[in-house]
């Protein structure tokens, strides 16, 4: 993601700011973080998790803790940042799924088809999914493609039916 | 149609709430995790063999690695163990990517069953323990591409007619648009030997299991056609009569053969059973490409052998199975 200020270095700064309710956010680089006085004065303070570090010598929990940027969100469970996020499909722990809901939904819809999950479920909150006779009669891909092909002509995209239609020959189901 | 399908696989991704991922685990938490995973899987101890990949010796490792129960990067880890059932049907991972895999893997068409053995263990699993999931999201999973159902499904598939008239590629390019991937099993890049292919999902969210699943099956068996299809064109082609009976003469009266060199005859040899050139064979020709990995080849040994005592050991193997 590039600084949302100069658009030209990668952002590793992230920033919220609540004023009655009203939050802004903003990803910045270093040197734009720096401008507009956001997080600690990085030249004063080093960075504090390798002063902890040091002065613990291996503590476990900082040391695995994947790189992150002073003065940027960190995951409160595993010390986990945006910036040691950004560019990768790897999370730090579960806890990052709602540190970093935005990122997280962003990459869903890049790498999945779906953001909602709509499969087996645990025991202890009703599994429903596994059940045989919900397995019985899957909704197949081409049966998807069928609505979505009838949608398209609904409203005369006629480039993505003629996608679809393809699609779902190849699939065989005629 | 079982004898293109060699096996098909599952694997469902689970992970335990209040612990980073593996990659951020300390060893307290990641023998915490085992025990934990130790303790769910009681009632069915007596099925399962536990294997901590710390204290196995290399060639162990190596052959767990070609029969396809461990990736190479948990055999380099510390943190990492496994369950394992005894007929190898199953296994658990813990501390591999997620906390907790769960695989099944069940020779030719079998993707219901590998399906259900899986479901089970994880509701067993389920039982005792919590699993990190969200009402929006699903199972949480280390990385983005699992999250959901953390379930992929896997055929492993054997295309030498598919390969040698160049379609893969295509192939790799058609199945891309409904959220598949194609990938060679041993060897690298675009030469991957035997002609042994894995078509699994790649999208795990947004879809049901049955679906996944169901789609994966209705694509491999739109492959299966097609390779079908080339075979039956071979039969009477002495071009292809002939590379398949060149192939089984080296095989059973080599005297020294490399990996990439018998793999390449066994495939034909393969090739030749399927499509009905030779007649009076066992197909048990896959069983034979992974006992011939060197991995494999060291522990039947119970030495470490340099790469010309291997090819020997390796065509002496071939000429008594095949």
């Amino acid at each position: 993601m590039l600084c949302q200020k100069c658009n030209h270095n990668n952002a590793t700064v992230h920033f919220e700011q609540n004023i009655n309710g009203k939050i802004t956010e903003l990803d910045l680089c270093e040197d734009c973080a720096k401008e507009m006085n956001i997080g600690f004065n990085m030249d004063i303070f080093p960075d504090p998790v390798s002063l902890i570090s040091n002065f613990w010598g291996e503590s476990d929990s900082l040391f695995h803790a994947p790189h992150s940027s002073i003065g940027e969100h960190l995951c409160p469970t595993c010390h986990s940042g945006l910036s040691s996020l950004i560019g990768s499909s790897f999370l730090g722990c579960t806890d990052c799924y709602d540190e970093f809901d935005s990122f997280v939904e962003n990459n869903l819809r890049k790498y999945q088809r779906g953001i909602r999950h709509i499969g087996k479920r645990p025991g202890s909150l009703g599994n429903t999914a596994s059940k045989p006779e919900n397995r019985q009669t899957p909704v197949s891909e081409a049966d998807k493609l069928r609505a979505e092909l009838k949608k398209a002509v609904e409203e005369e995209n006629y480039e993505k039916a003629a996608e679809l239609r393809d699609k779902i020959k190849e699939l065989g189901d005629k | 149609m079982s004898d293109i399908i060699i096996s098909t696989r599952i694997r469902l991704a689970r992970n335990l709430k209040g612990y980073p991922f593996p990659n951020g685990l300390n060893k307290a938490q990641s023998d915490e995790i085992t025990e934990k995973v130790r303790s769910a899987l009681r009632p069915a101890e007596k099925d399962f063999r536990f294997i901590r990949l710390s204290e196995i010796d290399g060639p162990t490792k190596l052959s767990l690695t070609e029969n396809h129960l461990i990736s190479p990067q948990m055999a380099e880890s510390d943190k990492c163990s496994l369950f394992l059932k005894s007929d190898n049907r199953a296994e658990i991972l813990i501390n591999d990517e997620d906390h907790i895999r769960i695989q099944t893997i069940f020779p030719g068409d079998n993707i219901d069953a590998s399906y259900d053995l899986a479901d089970k263990l994880d509701d067993l699993l389920d039982e005792s323990l919590s699993f990190a999931f969200s009402e929006k999201y699903g199972y949480l999973t280390a990385c983005l591409t699992n999250t959901g159902t953390g379930l992929r499904a896997s055929y492993m598939l054997h295309l030498p007619m598919l390969e040698k008239t160049k379609q893969i590629k295509n192939l790799q390019n058609e199945i891309a648009r409904f959220g598949m991937v194609i990938r060679g099993i041993y060897g690298e890049g675009s030469e991957p030997l035997g002609s042994l292919y894995q078509i699994s999902n790649q999208l795990t969210l947004g879809k049901t299991e049955a679906e996944i699943t169901a789609d994966l099956k209705n694509v491999v068996n739109q492959i299966i056609k097609k390779e079908k299809e080339l075979q039956s064109r071979i039969i009477k082609n002495t071009d292809y009569c002939d590379l398949v009976y060149r192939s089984l003469g080296i095989l059973r009266y080599c005297r020294k053969i490399s990996s990439r060199e018998a793999m390449e005859h066994l495939s034909n040899v393969k090739l030749g059973i399927t499509s009905g050139i030779i007649n009076n064979m066992n197909d048990n020709i896959y069983n034979i490409m992974v006992n011939i990995q060197s991995g494999s080849i060291i522990k039947r040994s119970g030495d470490m052998l340099d790469a010309a005592k291997r090819d020997v050991l390796r065509a002496e193997y071939i000429n008594n199975n095949l």
